[in-house]
């Protein structure tokens, strides 16, 4: 049975580890994407997303639960993130889009964003142990065929039909009504998307 | 040409991955414009593959699980040393007042004729006998016969502090947060959790201290400067000198001979007569007088039980030398 957002919020406040536990568990990888959006670097979005639960626990006795435990931590990644970006002093063009009045519709987005992302790595981390380690160096270590084969000791043919498989597995698992859900939100944000083919 | 769907993932993923031939990217754009079917695979892939544009893996995950489980801990060992020095503050505070409070305590009683002991419980072991006693924390203590110990009722405060003059033996329960500590008139000893043995009887040459077991710290407390603890291993003997402020740590000691007087028995080795008459002193509530300076220097090994009298052991001097001894009242005189 999943915890009320709520509950998680006024246990951890009461110094409950096993719900800190279950609050990382369910938004870290979300919060990192989230992040990464606004970052374009997931190492510096992890360490901020970590300073985050640090503090969450060390403060969370003065911490109030007006907001739920989700909007609490989005808020406080997002406010991470821009403390990042003046202190990278490109954050311009990125800090207006966000001080906007569409800030907030700006933020949900990301957020949605996130949340994709994160429906997808744990799809990755539930493919076969081959599969995944293959896909992974092709799509995010940006092998090539020959390079991964190379490394990991197989042919190149194996390879191909093992990312092949990974698409496929990855499409299955995520469910065509989620998928398209998901489709028709993305495509009404990003009529800027061009496809050459 | 293939049609079977691994195929044409293959050709996807080799196109995403920007590893696609020039006759494969053909094959696949035929592919996509045969039918609204394949076109919508293809833009679900495409999805999968641009939104998920960043990856975590579950070992990342748990890496930096513990990363903010060393950042909190490592917080809270920061606060909690900010604590200690905020009470170190108050320490000073209290080092500077304390005296203080006690100086001008002391100078009324002394005017006013009154002794005043605050709130400090007193246990003594006359002269003659041992005693023992356990205190609110479950510390036993014994007190060799003249000794006294004074602490607070419920040893409440940072510290558990005893005040000893005379001979004790200590069984310190351990607590860590709460040191255990024995005032002397010239020394401190700090304890987290031990047995030891602590001689300090006034108007003796020196204070000393045994370890039987664990560790604890010895501090002078009227040294020019601040000094650092001495610290006392199992069966370490520290003898504090308060003629020449001087400490001597004799290791490996025997401690059991060191600590005999708990089972009523007064053991010594290769010990002096003064030395032997003092201890009689303080256990028969009596004054014995030396003929000379050279008796006192004679030397003896033997057991003397609190049980016996005074008689068996001014007997057991005479029959082992040729000294003879005369008692009138309270005071012995040895010849």
């Amino acid at each position: 049975m999943q915890m009320q957002d709520k509950e998680i919020f006024q246990r951890i406040k009461e110094g409950d580890k096993g719900a800190f536990n279950y609050a990382f568990e369910m938004y870290y990888p979300r919060l990192c994407f989230f992040a990464d959006k606004m970052l374009h670097d997931l190492d510096l979005s992890r360490s901020v997303v970590q300073q985050v639960f640090v503090d969450f626990w060390i403060k969370r006795e003065n911490l109030n639960v007006l907001y739920s435990l989700k909007s609490y931590l989005f808020h406080s990644v997002r406010n991470g993130c821009l403390d990042m970006l003046k202190h990278r002093r490109v954050e311009a063009r990125f800090l207006a889009s966000l001080t906007h009045p569409e800030e907030q519709a700006v933020m949900n987005d990301l957020i949605e964003e996130a949340e994709l992302n994160a429906r997808i790595n744990a799809a990755i981390q539930e493919l076969p142990r081959r599969c995944r380690e293959i896909f992974v160096l092709c799509r995010f270590e940006e092998l090539k065929y020959t390079e991964i084969a190379d490394r990991l000791g197989i042919s190149v043919k194996t390879v191909e039909m093992q990312v092949g498989i990974a698409l496929k597995k990855l499409r299955d698992k995520l469910s065509v009504s989620q998928m398209i859900s998901l489709l028709s939100f993305l495509f009404s944000k990003k009529s800027h998307f061009s496809y050459r083919v | 040409m293939h049609k079977d769907p691994e195929y044409i993932d293959q050709l996807i993923v080799s196109f995403f991955s920007g590893q696609i031939s020039v006759s494969e990217k053909e094959e696949l754009v035929a592919w996509i414009n045969a039918s609204a079917e394949n076109k919508e695979i293809f833009e679900k892939s495409k999805q999968l593959w641009e939104e998920g544009n960043a990856y975590l893996s579950s070992e990342m995950i748990r890496a930096d699980r513990e990363a903010i489980d060393r950042k909190i801990y490592e917080l809270s060992v920061r606060r909690d040393k900010k604590r200690k020095l905020i009470t170190l503050t108050y320490r000073v505070a209290a080092a500077i007042f304390i005296p203080l409070a006690l100086a001008l305590t002391w100078f009324w009683g002394y005017h006013s004729g009154n002794s005043i002991t605050g709130s400090l419980c007193e246990v003594s072991a006359p002269r003659g006998h041992i005693a023992q006693c356990v205190l609110a924390d479950g510390t036993q203590v014994w007190l060799n016969a003249g000794t006294t110990i004074k602490y607070t009722p419920a040893l409440q405060g940072k510290n558990r502090e005893i005040f000893l003059s005379g001979e004790a033996y200590f069984k310190v329960t351990k607590d860590e947060h709460k040191p255990f500590i024995v005032c002397t008139s010239e020394t401190e000893i700090k304890v987290l959790g031990t047995s030891f043995n602590v001689k300090a009887y006034p108007g003796e040459s020196s204070i000393e201290a045994t370890l039987e077991e664990g560790r604890i710290e010895l501090l002078l407390k009227r040294t020019a400067k601040m000094q650092a603890p001495i610290e006392l291993k199992p069966g370490d003997h520290a003898i504090y000198s308060l003629s020449d402020k001087k400490v001597v740590i004799e290791s490996g000691s025997d401690t059991e001979q060191l600590t005999a007087w708990r089972d009523g028995k007064f053991m010594f080795r290769d010990a002096d007569l003064q030395t032997i008459i003092t201890q009689l002193e303080k256990l028969y509530d009596v004054r014995i007088h030396l003929a000379n300076e050279n008796i006192a220097r004679l030397r003896f090994r033997g057991v003397f039980e609190y049980e016996q009298n005074i008689f068996d052991a001014l007997e057991t001097i005479q029959r082992t030398t040729s000294l003879t001894y005369r008692i009138n009242g309270r005071d012995i005189w040895i010849e």
